[in-house]
């Protein structure tokens, strides 16, 4: 059984289709990316599995259970984090702070043990693991700083932190380098694939830059006008005439 | 009985909605809740009161008088102290205007006194009977004046550029500025348009209510459910807010005698009701959720 | 270390302030803790959490009729009392979250003004219960046998609750349900995602919030001994909304400074007579102008590096103690 199973998803907006019948299906362990042109419902999906919209028809499964049962916070108890496009970090935090809501869940202590000041020892042992997580990706230093201030690539590296802190098992990344120049995206690159290994973790990902795409992603899936238009590996999906038509369209910006 | 109830109730609810429209004015170009609105109102309105009762003016230039001192006041309260507290957050600048309606009552009760004044008709004479309804001369003359400014702002928001960039900077302040409107101008515009609207709703209310320091503040109060009930940023939705909110209030008179005396909670919970079903307001744009 | 002996220190002040202080200013000085408290409440409402409230007052006047009920009709010992008014009005708080589900800025603050009215309109009129608009004398508070019957007694009885309090909305604003607040506060979906219940932490704040303003109103009946529904009008509650935003929204320092600025302005302003509304309506003007983003939020300005050098030597050297 895979991990996450899609299946006939079909989304609208007032009148416009967003999601037509799409069904895919992302294996334990794999870095899956999810491509196709502006407005073809990448992040319409990301947003169905996050529960934030409810689909019009279709299933989505996660190891076995109906996603679609579940309220918005309760998507990432199940084991599922994510980013976002436009980031999702809270910008008047500090960077550990930040990272501390990615912990939020596994928090024992209920509101009156908070209030009384009992959650502390518990609260210690996270922020030393965050501090760890932090040093690991060099941000070390950076932990006390407000997040609004800092720059955007760095951001982005914060955000995917604290999708890590919440200990998941799916990881969906909503154009994770977009706005990075080559080597951030090379460093974004090896980081996916470094903590995929370690975490033990699935990647679904959504992404234009096709550079990060052919280099980390194990399994392609193409979406355009939301339909899938091919799926498989990544040179497949590349050569495949769909695909290359229907970012014809694209070809100016791409370039 | 239940026409009559009617009838007044829309007499009353569209002074509502005037009021009203002052609020969402200043609200839609600049996010400031002006709650200094209510004594903005008062003071306009004594200027009126002083013209007509100390210097025996007709009724056009008390009238005119209210009128410009309200799109004055609008100009310093924008300018003169607004503008000085840049990039202040709006919870802030509510309170700035909390601190001028104060400003403004301490002047007032200098000037004028602190007790309560009869305020005079613009039209006496008895009431008009029309198939059973009795209609005062004086709503009559309230919705003459509600239905002309309806009319001019939707000609002002439709046909003219200043309505146009008004429109604009209302829906996205950044991308206004990028298209050369000049958005603190605009903000001044409106800060001079809403609070001389709120003059001129002030003299056709003093006869009704009469005058004194604090009365108009219950005014705006009405004022500023009657905004939200329509959705607070809809001028549409503040006339059929206002409307609504008179009505409603007048057929309070139907509730059984024990819950008479809570007739404003009575109000507030159809307000809230209301708003349970469509929670950006009757005609409000829906609330936007961004992902 | 130099935390603690600050705190030590401030402390010490407080306690020995009825050595030097009037009874009338004690008696102020009482008062101001009242709001300190309310004002504790309405920011973690609306300053960390988000939901605008203009109908506080309300709280308030649940907490102060709650107390005193449970201490003049059931006989209640008064330091049971307090608590279990912050807890009853804590409960009503769930009222306003019904409408706080659906609805957002001005609108919620609409629902929160009609609130405080229907609170304002009911209490005059449950004779049976409030002894209508002429109010209610509250018995005097008695703890294990003495009577606090004198403003010094009193003094120490709010200074005492207010530093509880103070130290409980620490630990709430420090915790993962402060964090949970801000989230929701700024990035709705983002704190969704990261497995924060809109539903559960909108109660949370609301019942947190109701809690704190009751526990001001228990208070507030047994410090000034008597209690009318008039007292608990708009303007009381566009009052602790002042003393949050002028003080500093999310910002519990902010809190006190506020509610105090506020509680002895009009006492500072008692000798110009005529003048007090112009000088206090220009007074939050200014405030406004000069400190944008309230008290707390200019002390934080004027503490950054690049401006500490700007400030008076003897100045800097207190900031620089202070940050250790």
């Amino acid at each position: 059984m895979a991990l996450l199973e899609v299946e006939e998803l079909t989304m609208r907006f007032g009148g416009v289709k967003a999601l037509d019948g799409l069904s895919f299906a992302v294996e334990e362990g794999q870095i899956v990316g999810l491509i196709g042109p502006n407005g073809a419902g990448k992040t319409t999906v990301f947003n169905l599995i996050s529960r934030f919209y409810d689909p019009v028809g279709g299933r989505i499964r996660f190891r076995g259970e109906d996603l679609l049962r579940l309220k918005p916070h309760q998507v990432l108890e199940r084991g599922i984090a994510r980013t976002f496009q436009n980031l999702g970090l809270f910008p008047y935090m500090t960077v550990l702070e930040n990272l501390l809501v990615g912990r939020h869940i596994h928090y024992k202590a209920g509101p009156w043990a908070l209030a009384l000041g009992l959650g502390r020892r518990e609260e210690r042992a996270f922020r030393a693991e965050a501090e760890g997580l932090l040093d690991r990706l060099g941000l070390g230093p950076l932990k006390g700083a407000v997040v609004a201030f800092l720059p955007y690539g760095t951001r982005k590296f914060i955000e995917l932190a604290r999708a890590l802190m919440t200990r998941p098992k799916l990881l969906l990344l909503d154009e994770p380098v977009a706005g990075m120049n080559a080597t951030e995206t090379q460093m974004m690159g090896e980081f996916i694939k470094r903590v995929r290994d370690e975490y033990g973790l699935t990647v679904l990902l959504v992404e234009h830059d096709m550079s990060l795409v052919m280099g980390i992603c194990e399994r392609v899936i193409a979406l355009n006008f939301g339909r899938k238009i091919a799926e498989g590996a990544p040179e497949e999906v590349q050569r495949d005439p769909a695909v290359i038509e229907a970012y014809l369209g694209e070809e100016v910006r791409v370039a | 009985m239940l026409a009559q109830l009617i009838l007044s109730g829309l007499a009353s609810g569209s002074l509502y909605a005037m009021m009203a429209i002052g609020l969402i004015l200043v609200y839609k170009t600049t996010h400031i809740l002006n709650f200094g609105y209510g004594d903005m109102t008062m003071f306009s309105t004594f200027i009126a009161y002083m013209l007509l009762t100390w210097y025996k003016l007709p009724f056009a230039v008390a009238f005119f008088g209210a009128i410009a001192c309200g799109l004055l006041l609008g100009v310093i309260v924008d300018r003169g102290f607004l503008k000085l507290a840049k990039d202040a957050p709006v919870t802030s600048l509510f309170i700035a205007t909390l601190g001028i309606g104060m400003i403004l009552e301490a002047v007032a009760g200098w000037i004028w006194g602190y007790d309560t004044k009869p305020f005079p008709y613009v039209i006496k004479g008895p009431p008009l009977f029309l198939g059973g309804v009795v209609i005062r001369r004086h709503d009559l003359l309230v919705f003459g004046v509600a239905g002309a400014i309806a009319l001019l702002l939707f000609a002002m928001f439709k046909f003219t550029d200043l309505g146009i960039a008004m429109r604009a900077t209302a829906q996205n302040r950044q991308a206004a500025r990028l298209m050369g409107i000049d958005v603190g101008k605009i903000a001044t515009l409106s800060w001079a348009l809403g609070v001389g609207l709120g003059a001129l709703a002030g003299v056709l209310i003093a006869p009704i209510v009469f005058l004194d320091l604090s009365r108009m503040i219950l005014v705006m109060i009405k004022a500023v459910a009657a905004a939200v009930l329509g959705g607070f940023t809809s001028l549409p939705g503040a006339i059929v807010g206002g409307l609504l909110l008179g009505v409603m209030e007048n057929l309070t008179i139907y509730m059984p005698a024990a819950l008479a005396p809570l007739k404003t909670t009575f109000v507030f919970l159809l307000i809230i009701i209301v708003l349970a079903i469509r929670p950006q307001g009757l005609l409000g744009e829906p609330v936007g959720r961004r992902v | 270390m130099r935390r603690l002996i600050l705190w030590g220190v401030a402390l010490c002040l407080l306690a020995l302030a009825p050595l030097f202080l009037r009874s009338y200013t004690l008696y102020i000085l009482s008062l101001a803790g009242v709001y300190v408290i309310a004002t504790l409440g309405l920011n973690l409402l609306t300053g960390y959490a988000g939901q605008l409230s203009i109908g506080h007052a309300g709280f308030l006047a649940i907490g102060a009729y709650t107390s005193a009920l449970l201490v003049a009709r059931l006989g209640l010992p008064f330091w049971l009392s307090i608590p279990l008014a912050g807890l009853l009005t804590g409960l009503t708080g769930f009222i306003l979250l019904v409408p706080a589900l659906r609805l957002t800025a001005i609108y919620l603050a609409i629902a929160t003004l009609g609130f405080g009215a229907a609170v304002a309109e009911i209490l005059p009129r449950w004779t049976a219960l409030t002894g209508g608009y002429q109010g209610m004398k509250v018995p005097k508070a008695v703890l294990f046998g003495l009577a606090l019957d004198s403003d010094v007694k009193l003094y120490y009885l709010t200074l005492s609750i207010v530093i509880v309090m103070l130290l409980l909305a620490r630990n709430i604003v420090d915790s993962k349900m402060g964090r949970a607040f801000i989230a929701l506060r700024d990035q709705e979906r983002a704190a969704q995602a990261c497995g924060i219940s809109l539903t559960r932490y909108k109660a949370y704040a609301f019942f947190i919030s109701a809690f704190y303003t009751g526990i001001a109103g228990g208070l507030y009946s047994f410090v000034v001994g008597y209690i009318s529904p008039g007292e608990f009008d708009l303007a009381k509650s566009l009052l602790i909304f002042m003393m949050m935003a002028l003080g500093g929204m999310a910002s519990l320092p902010g809190s006190v400074l506020g509610a105090l600025f506020l509680s002895f302005l009009p006492h500072w302003l008692s000798g110009f007579r005529g003048l007090q509304q112009f000088i206090y309506g220009a007074a939050l003007v200014l405030v406004v102008i000069f400190m944008p983003y309230g008290f707390w939020g200019f002390v934080r300005r004027w503490t950054m590096p690049d401006k500490l050098e700007r400030l008076p030597r003897p100045l800097r050297a207190v900031v620089e103690f202070v940050r250790g």
